[in-house]
């Protein structure tokens, strides 16, 4: 039994995104999805996917690769946009574009049911990011809520809070991953630009920790208690040492922000989700099962196979991590945790 | 000032800790500026009234009280907590047991020169007032500040204390204006270091101007827990730049000590760039081995703040992570956050305590295995390093 959190969908072209936009914006200058200035040598796509159309853009083949091939019973599908545009009403217009798309590509042809989708906002456009909400989330088949890992200020600070009040408020979680195109950004690590691939790849998705330290220590958990983030891109092999920091420093603090009432950690198992990842996890096989038990992870961590990335896992290869994983825990991560949390009901499964 | 009697030590203990991480300041900025070149003297110190003329942006607990220091270490004779050498000796190596400590003063400037000739005038007023003057029992050893902006300057001014029997590394600032540890700029500063058996320190600056404070990518935090919860990440982000870019195969002799800046984050970090590489090796063609492999032989991270967690729980976290040889026991001493010895190496795993808490900083630095008695110390401080750890 299989749900898989993490695939991205993709345009047949780049162009094809104009077909949604007003027409006022047709003619807007909008950045490729491989416009990253980190792009991977060789391209950020399977080798084997890239053909006339881009990879992860034909419904059938991203069906027979993943449910077929892979043997899952569910996909959530979150798209890129094309990073934190300067003009940020462009870019809230692009994220409606893209969700029109899922819907009339994705998801309204798809009579097996199997895929879900995620309703992209712009954070840096509050209000138009709650008025996408409330456009979409009635939707049956769209399931979250999805934000760019990029961000020129953290996502605990008050301006963001009506935009996760809407999705708490509509019970969708906010997955949180590194956008595609090329946007209005900071450096992507804390000592200022990589200078190798593996140097961006290797870092890039740890950033989500200051993310999740500020939406704890600002309070927003505390006063959304239904509101649940998913960091999509993992990350969550540093997660143990991180918040035994901020468990300790609150300590210290507290008094200053007293609206965090309990150990900073305490906040993970209500409202923090990770997709699995490639990077992380002990290389020595023997250890994973004491290191899913530190921060009890096997309740955080979601299977993603992040298709059609290079860094693609199969289920194979994540239940292979897991092998030394006991069954009720590698079950969580591979399927329950995700049933759960997008309350989807799965067939459990004959062994 | 002198709270004891000035006799010349004489008998012999050993080390049995090394605290890696002890901050001195000038009794006042009138004897430092008495270091400091005179045409410098009033650009660096144009109000005439602050030591190192820069303001907190994320302020520890009490800071206005505090100024982050242990309120019990001002000394009794007057002057700021860590100006008085002879208090220090009393608190941190009768008192606390330390054998030898690494002193790490914290300066920093905006303008490139004036960082330099800051950081020269504080090695001076080191080398003078502490590593000469009030060092008769040779248990301080000094650190050679450094400005990272300048390379070629700070090689020379490595140079400069080369061979100085007390200096026992370099500093320098890991808020480097968005320059990573690994980048080609750095070379003369490594090149020198390396020439001279020296490591290269780094340590966190909260007292910096505020581009200084590192642009976090996602934006930074508003409150001093979640900014320093999240810190560590620059020297993640520094340590992955050292290795993928090749900065330990240019200088096989180099040695980095990442100072207070936690540890517990190294082993996932070293499973994530082993992971990156063995997929992307196509990318890192100058990157030989595994990138662990680097981290275990060139760096070192010293122990303080640790981190508070359920002490059983982090044993087993430090036995599965088996970094015994790269930790080094520190206290920040006399920072408010100071981790005394006996509550450190209570948390280490047994077979780590030794490695940990003297061992692997006598190695690093070339410290002796004894050192002179102070007045009124014990010959043998009671640090059962043996034992099965649960006490």
């Amino acid at each position: 039994m299989i749900i898989d959190t993490n695939v991205q969908p993709h345009f047949r072209s780049n162009a094809e995104i104009r077909r949604y936009l007003p027409e006022a914006h047709q003619l807007r200058a909008i950045p490729d999805v491989e416009q990253q200035w980190y792009q991977a040598p060789g391209g950020d796509y399977r080798k084997d996917l890239y053909g006339e159309h881009y990879p992860g853009s034909d419904p059938e083949t991203v069906a027979r690769h993943l449910f077929d091939d892979g043997g899952a019973q569910f996909a959530i599908l979150n798209p890129l946009t094309r990073g934190n545009i300067a003009d940020y009403l462009l870019n809230s217009r692009i994220c409606a574009a893209v969700n029109d798309w899922l819907l009339d590509q994705w998801l309204e042809p798809d009579t097996s049911g199997r895929f879900r989708g995620t309703i992209r906002v712009n954070p840096e456009d509050p209000r138009g990011a709650v008025a996408e909400i409330e456009r979409l989330a009635a939707h049956p088949k769209l399931v979250q809520v999805g934000v760019p890992m990029q961000s020129r200020e953290p996502y605990g600070k008050p301006v963001f809070e009506p935009i996760w009040e809407a999705a708490a408020a509509h019970g969708l979680p906010v997955a949180v991953h590194i956008n595609g195109g090329n946007g209005v950004d900071y450096a992507p690590t804390f000592a200022g630009h990589a200078h190798t691939y593996p140097g961006y790849a290797a870092f890039m998705p740890l950033n989500y920790f200051v993310h999740l330290a500020t939406l704890i220590v600002e309070g927003t958990f505390g006063r959304h208690p239904g509101l649940k983030f998913v960091f999509a891109d993992g990350g969550y092999d540093i997660l143990t040492p991180l918040m035994w920091r901020l468990d300790t420093f609150w300590l210290s603090m507290r008094d200053q922000t007293p609206w965090v009432d309990r150990y900073p950690s305490e906040y993970l198992p209500d409202h923090v989700r990770f997709c699995s990842s490639a990077f992380d996890g002990p290389t020595e096989a023997d250890q994973m099962q004491r290191w899913m038990e530190f921060s009890a992870k096997a309740d955080l961590v979601m299977y993603g196979s992040s298709y059609p990335h290079w860094s693609t896992s199969s289920p194979e290869v994540t239940a292979a991590d897991l092998k030394g994983v006991d069954a009720a825990q590698s079950e969580k991560v591979l399927w329950r945790n995700a049933s759960e949390l997008y309350g989807l009901a799965v067939k459990e499964a004959t062994r | 000032m002198t709270i004891m009697e000035r006799v010349e030590p004489q008998t012999e203990i050993a080390v049995s800790i090394v605290d890696t991480d002890v901050h001195p300041l000038p009794v006042s900025t009138d004897v430092l500026k008495s270091y400091a070149p005179a045409e410098w003297v009033d650009k660096i110190w144009p109000t005439g009234n602050a030591v190192s003329p820069v303001p907190h942006f994320y302020d520890t607990p009490d800071s206005y009280k505090t100024s982050s220091l242990r309120m019990d270490s001002w000394p009794p004779g007057g002057g700021v907590a860590g100006s008085d050498p002879d208090f220090a000796a009393k608190q941190l190596l009768v008192d606390a047991g330390v054998g030898i400590a690494t002193l790490e003063p914290m300066c920093d400037a905006q303008l490139p020169q004036a960082e330099h000739v800051l950081k020269s005038t504080h090695n001076d007023w080191l080398a003078d007032v502490w590593l000469d003057r009030n060092n008769a029992h040779g248990r301080w050893r000094g650190s050679i500040s450094v400005s990272a902006q300048t390379p070629e300057q700070a090689a020379r001014e490595v140079q400069r204390w080369a061979g100085h029997p007390y200096m026992a590394q370099v500093l320098m600032t890991p808020q480097t204006r968005g320059i990573p540890f690994g980048n080609p700029h750095f070379d003369p500063l490594y090149r020198a270091a390396s020439a001279n058996g020296l490591p290269v320190a780094t340590h966190l600056m909260g007292q910096t101007p505020f581009e200084l404070i590192p642009v976090y990518p996602v934006g930074n935090p508003a409150h001093w827990h979640d900014f320093f919860a999240s810190w560590p990440l620059l020297y993640v982000s520094h340590l992955m730049s050292l290795v993928f870019d090749g900065a330990f195969d240019r200088h096989p002799d180099l040695r980095v000590v990442f100072i207070e800046g936690g540890f517990t984050w190294a082993m996932p970090v070293m499973s994530r760039m082993d992971r990156i590489w063995k997929a992307r090796r196509a990318d890192l063609p100058h990157v030989r081995r595994r990138p662990s492999d680097y981290v275990r032989e060139h760096v070192r991270f010293t122990t303080q703040p640790l981190e508070d967690a359920d002490t059983v729980q982090f044993r087993e976290y430090l036995e599965m992570m088996d970094f015994g040889d790269n930790l080094m026991f520190s206290t920040d001493y006399p920072h408010w956050s100071y981790d005394a010895p006996a509550y450190a190496i209570n948390r280490f795993p047994a077979a780590q305590r030794e490695r940990i808490m003297r061992g692997n900083a006598t190695a690093l630095y070339g410290l002796p295995a004894t050192v002179k008695a102070l007045p009124g110390e014990q010959p043998q401080v009671s640090l059962n390093f043996g034992s099965g750890g649960d006490g």
